[in-house]
């Protein structure tokens, strides 16, 4: 086990270099460069704009723009913003939080919603249960989360008076997190759903299952430790996509509802141009994802067999 | 009477039941929560954003605005003299206290208007100057509470640029703190002299402001204020309906009526003079450079009517000076082409022919923000009726800059001005020269026009203090622009805020921003 987590950490080390490489290249090919940024929008000239070029060191070759970012970056320096001037990585770290928090919040209203009411549509197909779960959540995706944002906000904050419309809360507490947790969870709930009602679907037919039954074991044990083990590996790899698409997929959540998260951070950088702040945000979230990415093999390692055999047989 | 005399007129009368009811007795105590639309960049007095509210909360300047622009007195200096043209002698007010607890002197002043005549590090970012300081000669400490400002030749807005704003000297902050403020966010909390000190400021939530007891004038009668960062229009609106904030700045379009049927709300609203709303033509690029091309493309648009379409958002300005009472001759206003649209196509034709060649398709471009894309789409309507070919490019805002700057437009709308109502912001649009004019990133000014008797009009105007004088030479400059319309006045933004019945003692101006605490008054909550 420990052989295979350091083997899928030394994997990482190419990963991030690679995320590091493409996110800086895919922000040269942007119009415009930070020096434009950091002068304003008028009143300088070509003399200005060289000097500034200079000291924010864009008049090097791309090579030597990249070895001194890479290097920086492996120091923890990921830049100043060149819109508000304060270090990149104190910044995103300081909204990393809500983020998480947000998007953990999401993740346990999707998983609630979403894996009891697939399995329970594949334990009875066709049926109204079923129908009206899949109804469900086709509307989950199809709705757009702006618009059911909006009418939560009417329904709960204004006209019912239970919970706030914004922020999140000072100090933060839970009741600022259930409307946003609700809308960005609702659609995530919906896709899970589907996937395990289909995944549960297959394994249910599979012989293993059948031969459980057959042994006269209860069908609770049947559903929840032979069936749900296997068809949840699909499941746990959509949940690792869906969490780091819940943090930097949120963009519009957090606008809405004035979440103070790194999508709308990132949303503001790139509407500013403010190159290192995007930078530092798109390769944080690189990091999470690679990150979740090996949660998720790790888990793998627990949830199937044949990965655990795979890994015995190697450090045997 | 015209629906936008008519708008004026309700302004008012809104303006005066405000007075009104701000007429009661003012009670201390309370936290008035703010929802505010951005999160500013940065709060330090050296880049002050061109907002009126949140930063003369915690800085001020040597002068400040009472009851409107034009009704400047004293701040941190408790008087001023000009013993001739070209030498000011500010007399700084004794026992200021910065926030940091110690005293502000006159060469805490020098040091701030040096940053801004004379330059700033490099590592710095830039600050946005007005002429007034870069004509800042000299700055001398006659004593610890006096400074003489020398310039190089007689300016009318020399006061102006000390109150406020960005485009003079926002504000003075203890030069030992420079390098450590320049965000607010993330370092050291801002520090200045204003009836405020900065609490707390957490990245993308709030901003917490405490009153400043050693404040050295009327102490601030609300207690704390809380900044809430709330992007969205709606949900900020839905916040004030329910109580969550007390006062919800910028209400707009459909929110408006909404705003306006709720009896536990009030309305403020302001005309921003100062700052008027131009369509430029590029007067560069052939057919813009032919004056009746210029005239045809103002004829075939209904400029009083895309305005009304702008429902309370706008009110039409009818010459380039319309947004300085004292200088504006309404006059002028008559000699905006009339619309029509048969001439304007005739007009058209005429230069299609003299150049014995086709029209090439005009470039309409325009930042993808609420109203700009509702101009440029009544425009775009417009054009095609009448046979041009449009290409209609909505880009963001930071992209329209950089193609305004290069001249890479046909057909814009741009706004422009500055504090004091003065003519001067306006005037400055045109002028060809540095000196006179407003010079984008090509050398140009944005309408890529030349006019020698225009640059003239307007030096002999920014080197004059008579405001008769001034008033005459900006009208002969309107004049001019009227004439040869390298662009087209368009409108004044409206901007309108809501706040609880509770809350007391707003004050609208030009900016558009409800000022918080000001000479002429203050807000307090009558809970």
């Amino acid at each position: 086990m420990i052989k295979y987590l350091l083997n899928r950490l030394a994997q990482l080390i190419p990963v991030l270099f690679g995320c590091s490489l493409v996110v800086f290249l895919a922000l040269q090919l942007l119009p415009g460069d930070a020096a434009q940024v950091f002068l304003g929008d008028r009143e300088y000239n070509q003399t200005d704009y060289q000097a500034m070029r200079e000291y924010l060191g864009l008049d090097e070759p791309l090579y030597v723009q990249y070895y001194k970012y890479l290097t920086n970056l492996l120091q923890g320096d990921f830049g100043r913003s060149v819109r508000t001037h304060e270090k990149v990585l104190p910044a995103i770290l300081e909204r990393i939080p809500a983020s998480l928090t947000l998007a953990a919040a999401s993740l346990c209203v999707a998983l609630v919603i979403g894996i009891p009411v697939g399995i329970l549509s594949a334990v009875k197909p066709y049926s109204r249960l079923d129908q009206g779960s899949m109804i469900g959540a086709l509307l989950g995706v199809s709705i757009p989360n702006f618009w059911m944002a909006l009418m939560l906000i009417l329904v709960f904050s204004l006209y019912l008076d239970w919970l706030p419309a914004s922020g999140r809360g000072t100090p933060p507490d839970l009741k600022h997190l259930v409307l946003p947790a609700i809308v960005l969870g609702s659609a995530y709930a919906a896709t899970i759903c589907r996937l395990t009602r289909s995944c549960m679907l297959e394994v249910l037919n599979y012989d293993f299952v059948r031969t459980a039954r057959a042994k006269g074991l209860l069908e609770f044990v049947v559903i929840n430790k032979h069936a749900l083990r296997n068809a949840l590996i699909p499941v746990v790899t959509e949940v690792g996509i869906s969490i780091v698409g819940l943090i930097e997929g949120s963009t519009v959540i957090e606008v809405v509802f004035a979440w103070p998260g790194i999508a709308r951070m990132a949303f503001q950088a790139a509407q500013y141009r403010d190159y290192p702040m995007l930078q530092g945000c798109v390769l944080m979230v690189a990091i999470l994802f690679v990150v979740v990415n090996l949660i998720v093999d790790t888990l793998y390692y627990y949830l199937d067999p044949r990965i655990k055999f795979a890994g015995a047989a190697h450090e045997g | 009477m015209k629906r936008s005399s008519l708008f004026l007129v309700a302004l008012l009368i809104l303006t005066a039941a405000v007075s009104a009811a701000s007429a009661q007795t003012p009670k201390r105590g309370g936290t008035l929560t703010i929802g505010f639309k951005e999160e500013p960049d940065r709060l330090d007095a050296r880049y002050q954003g061109r907002r009126f509210i949140l930063f003369p909360e915690v800085f001020e300047s040597l002068a400040v605005f009472g009851k409107n622009m034009s009704d400047i007195r004293p701040a941190l200096a408790e008087k001023w003299e000009q013993p001739n043209p070209t030498t000011y002698i500010f007399h700084l007010r004794k026992g200021v206290k910065f926030h940091n607890g110690r005293e502000l002197t006159a060469e805490d002043v020098k040091t701030n208007i040096e940053w801004r005549s004379k330059g700033v590090p490099k590592d710095w970012p830039r600050m946005r100057n007005l002429e007034a300081m870069s004509k800042i000669k000299e700055v001398e400490i006659l004593d610890k509470y006096k400074i003489k400002i020398t310039i190089d030749e007689p300016g009318p807005m020399m006061v102006t640029a000390f109150t406020g704003g960005d485009t003079g000297l926002p504000g003075i902050i203890p030069p030992e703190t420079a390098g450590k403020l320049m965000l607010g966010k993330g370092g050291t909390l801002p520090t200045g002299t204003g009836p405020f000190r900065v609490k707390e400021w957490v990245s993308g939530s709030h901003i917490v402001m405490e009153r400043f007891d050693e404040y050295w004038g009327p102490k601030a009668l609300v207690d704390r204020i809380v900044f809430k960062f709330i992007f969205d229009d709606d949900a900020r609106l839905i916040a004030l309906q329910r109580g969550d904030v007390d006062l919800a700045e910028q209400i707009t379009g459909a929110g408006l009526p909404i705003a306006r049927k709720d009896p536990n709300l009030q309305l403020h609203s302001a005309l921003r003079t100062f700052r008027d709303i131009k369509l430029y033509y590029n007067n560069k690029n052939w057919p813009m450079s032919d004056v009746r091309f210029r005239q045809a493309l103002t004829m075939i648009v209904d400029f009083d009517k895309n305005v009304e379409v702008l429902r309370g958002e706008a009110v039409r300005a009818k010459s380039f000076m319309a947004g300085s009472p004292w200088a504006n001759d309404p006059a002028v206003g008559n000699l905006f082409p009339k619309y029509d649209v048969a001439k304007g196509k005739a007009l058209i034709k005429e230069v299609e022919k003299a150049a014995g060649k086709p029209l090439p398709e005009l470039v309409y471009v325009s930042p993808n923000r609420d109203v700009y894309v509702k101009i440029a789409n009544l425009h775009y309507a417009a054009y095609t009726a009448a046979g041009l070919k449009i290409n209609l490019k909505m880009v963001d805002p930071n992209q329209w800059l950089r193609d305004r700057g290069e001249g890479k437009y046909d057909i814009t709308l741009a706004g422009g001005g500055g504090p004091g109502m003065d003519p001067l912001y306006q005037a400055r649009m045109f002028g060809s020269a540095k000196d006179v004019g407003l010079i984008e990133r090509d050398g140009f000014n944005i309408p890529r026009w030349v006019n020698k008797e225009y640059d003239s009009l307007i030096r002999k105007a920014q080197s004059t203090e008579d405001r008769k004088v001034r008033a005459k030479l900006y009208q002969a400059a309107d004049r001019i622009l009227m004439a040869e319309l390298p662009a087209a006045p368009y409108y004044h933004e409206v901007y309108t805020h809501a706040a609880r019945k509770y809350v007391k003692g707003i004050i609208m101006m030009e900016s558009g921003d409800p000022h918080l605490h000001t000479p002429a008054g203050q807000v307090w909550l009558d809970k």
